[in-house]
């Protein structure tokens, strides 16, 4: 039996070889990667899928674009395919088709009565806005409205994404011709014209807050 | 709502650098090493390797 | 060179680790002994509560005379009964003893401990009062109000303590998985629990930001609370009960990374549709895709331990549930990762489908593998065996039969309810109709579920109230044991 390096200490060899030999009875890999087909097949694909469909389908990342931009949701087509193409200009005609637009972009938040949702939407029903000058609804809707405004002296702090891409000259001008004589509202209706104007005036502007507004429409 | 998003980016925070913490910690503790011994670390003399144990402790005491 | 087979021939070291192992459990006895006991004791009233909800639903005269039992009370009491009382104090027991085993140290501190199951307990009962009383916060997955939840707080602060504790006494060497899952979970419930309540019940956020972080914080309560103490309580008691290591360590690792970088992405699926930025809800779609990586991986992982060993569920009833509940994590998290996809989410939103879904989760796995865990491990914190196998059998194929019926059948309602919904023509109320047979089918699958539970809280009274002492065998399935499979 071979000394050990302590003075008194010497192996065992049988036991050695004992621990060897049940060593050896069980193969054993120090390290057991992932299998090739699990990453080849399944992580790999998935990963490279994951990347592709977060930059197509972002609604290029903006705030405000609540729409994938690369897939439609899959949800029935509603005002632009369903409704005919109205010629009149007739107000009765703009604000009927007005409805339309405002039950499928706007009631979600302002509500179908109008009257909009405490500490979160204000109300559209008897809204000082609504009832006023109509440059200070139309640039909203084409912008989107963000930050602090007051609204029949109560104050809100929200942010209203833009419906300008979404919505053409002619819709917007339906959706307010409607609000502004729905739920108590008796203020005139707008015009596709007067759309038209503000679009080309202020193209591509950002979300307006209260004071830019102003600003905008004391010029 | 700036305090929201404080709070928010806080938490956010607090937690990527936790994770990122916990990972490092963790490769530099050896505990991505010998994953072998790792998997059998939860068997010991009493309760081996090959031994099911669906019974229980003072078991072995009685005939 | 591997210690352990040296020590298999070693009385000695047998008994020093078999000594190790009970004191281990006797520590362990009252603080997870009181967090199981009192988590049965909310799986009853949840379950009543389900019952009722359930026939409310296709029976809205059930019990509308008192306004404590009106569904609107009555669904979110049932919901955060069973994932806080139940779900939760169970799954802090289970974690506790985890730990404990695995880290190789008693748990010390009794006396908080036992404590913060009584605060834990107390906040669950004000929080269900509160909530049948009228004071819900009306946000969803945090119904309880603002006053239970110093009592939570308190409660799990000494559990974290312990916790802390029992992972800093652990020996040098590995961390085992299950305790990166459990460590991680009681990291991840307070900050989810306490962060979601302040921003959206003590100091509401703006009102378009409050549903992302609403659903942030529910489905992060399943993916990051709930699953990790059900994987890891899986990953411990597989290999445990057959004896056999677990098949790929390194599977178990990636698993557990993927996880917690994929899942927190996860919650805004819950929102697909809404009025929320596009690339918001896009990464919400691409996370949840890529939760099938640690899903397949930790799938393989056990299907590859349990490979040759399948019969051993003919005797344990602890392997049975689990291996039950871990299939029903890969089913559930697939059909959650292709319920995400718009084009599918856009039938599959607002039915009862999400309903099935759901329960497929926290029942089909997590309550399933927590009744393995309880099963395992009473006997050993008592030091006697369940009294009946009748009862476990009971348990075992009622719950298991009523949830599978449960499932296919709201499942299908729900998919109807879909396909309906999304056409313009069809009244609301012609669509009600046509889901009423599920949902009366779903009353009885539920009652059948309850009977199981009602059987296992019968067991395991039994067990604590009866003074016989153990039989000197284990309470299996069957008497006949396969022979201990030669390592391999």
């Amino acid at each position: 039996m071979k000394p050990g390096n302590e003075p008194g200490e010497d192996f065992d060899t049988r036991k050695v070889h004992g621990a060897i030999i049940r060593e050896k009875s069980e193969p054993s890999e120090k390290f057991r990667a992932a299998p090739w087909w699990l990453k080849h097949g399944i992580y790999a694909p998935l990963a490279m899928w994951g990347i592709w469909y977060l930059i197509v389908a972002s609604g290029g990342f903006r705030w405000d674009e609540y729409s994938e931009g690369y897939f439609r949701t899959f949800v029935p087509e509603t005002t632009e395919e369903t409704t005919p193409a109205p010629v009149s200009n007739d107000p009765k005609a703009l604000i009927a088709e007005g409805e339309t637009v405002y039950t499928a972009v706007c009631a979600a938040c302002h509500q179908a009565t109008g009257t909009g949702l405490p500490g979160a939407f204000p109300p559209l029903a008897g809204s000082d806005w609504v009832n006023g000058t109509e440059e200070k609804i139309i640039l909203p809707v084409l912008h989107g409205l963000v930050g602090e405004i007051v609204v029949n002296g109560e104050t809100w702090n929200g942010a209203m994404p833009a419906q300008g891409a979404t919505l053409d000259d002619r819709k917007v001008a339906a959706v307010l011709s409607y609000i502004r004589s729905s739920w108590g509202n008796s203020a005139p209706p707008v015009t596709p014209e007067s759309v038209t104007t503000l679009r080309e005036k202020f193209k591509d502007h950002a979300p307006w807050t209260a004071a830019d507004l102003e600003a905008a429409l004391a010029e | 709502m700036f305090v929201a998003v404080t709070v928010i980016l806080i938490v956010m925070l607090l937690g990527s650098v936790g994770a990122l913490f916990a990972f490092s910690w963790a490769a530099t503790h050896q505990q991505f090493e010998n994953l072998e011994a790792a998997a059998e670390s939860i068997f010991d003399a009493d309760e081996p390797i090959g031994k099911p144990t669906d019974n229980f402790i003072t078991d072995s005491h009685e005939s | 060179m591997n210690p352990e087979k040296d020590q298999q021939h070693d009385p000695e070291a047998i008994e020093k680790s078999r000594q190790q192992r009970l004191e281990i459990d006797l520590a362990a006895r009252w603080p997870v002994g009181i967090f199981i006991g009192s988590s049965i004791f909310w799986l009853l009233l949840g379950s009543a509560l389900a019952i009722a909800a359930s026939i409310k639903l296709h029976d809205p005269a059930f019990l509308a005379e008192n306004p404590w039992l009106t569904f609107g009370r009555v669904r979110p009491a049932h919901l955060n009964i069973v994932a806080y009382g139940w779900l939760s104090t169970a799954g802090i027991g289970i974690g506790l003893w985890i730990l404990s085993r695995l880290c190789r140290a008693p748990i010390r501190d009794n006396r908080s401990l036992t404590l913060a199951a009584a605060l834990w307990n107390m906040g669950n009962a004000v929080g269900t009062w509160g909530i049948l009383r009228g004071d819900s916060t009306a946000v969803e997955w945090l119904e309880y109000p603002t006053y239970a939840a110093p009592f939570l707080l308190v409660s799990f602060a000494f559990v974290m303590l312990e916790s802390v504790g029992l992972i800093r006494r652990r020996p040098p060497g590995h961390i085992y998985i299950s305790q990166w899952y459990i460590m991680a979970a009681f990291f991840w419930f307070p900050s989810l629990y306490f962060t979601a309540h302040g921003l959206l019940v003590l100091a509401p956020v703006q009102a378009p930001a409050q549903p992302p972080i609403n659903w942030w914080f529910a489905h992060n309560a399943l993916g990051l609370w709930f699953t990790p103490i059900g994987l890891g309580a899986a990953y411990y008691l597989i290999p445990k009960i057959i004896g056999r290591p677990i098949h790929s360590y390194y599977l178990s690792v990636i698993g557990f990374w993927s996880l917690a970088f994929f899942y927190a992405w996860n919650g805004m699926h819950h929102l697909i549709g809404g009025p929320f930025p596009a690339w918001l809800i896009t990464a919400s779609v691409v996370a949840s895709i890529m939760m099938f990586i640690p899903v397949i991986t930790v799938a393989i992982n056990h299907h590859f331990t349990m490979v040759g060993h399948f019969k051993k569920t003919i005797y344990s009833p602890t392997l049975r549930f689990v291996v039950f509940g871990a299939m029903c994590y890969t089913l559930a998290s697939f059909q959650g990762s292709t319920m995400a996809i718009r084009s599918l989410n856009g039938i599959t939103h607002f039915t009862h489908y999400t309903i099935a879904h759901a329960h497929l989760g926290a029942y089909g796995f997590a309550t399933m593998v927590f009744f393995g865990s309880i099963y395992y491990i009473m006997p050993r914190l008592l030091e006697r065996e369940w009294p009946s196998r009748f009862l476990i059998r009971i348990h075992f194929w009622s719950c298991a039969i009523g949830f599978i019926a449960y499932f296919i059948f709201l499942s299908w309602g729900g998919i109807l309810q879909g396909i309906e919904m999304n056409q313009k023509e069809t009244p609301f109320l012609e669509i009600v109709a046509l889901t009423m047979p599920y949902l009366k089918l779903r009353t009885v699958a539920g009652s059948l579920m309850t009977l199981g539970h009602l059987a296992f809280a019968v067991s395991f009274c039994w067990m604590i109230i009866s003074h016989r002492a153990s039989t000197g065998e284990p309470t299996l399935f069957s008497k006949r044991i396969p022979n201990p499979d030669p390592i391999s």
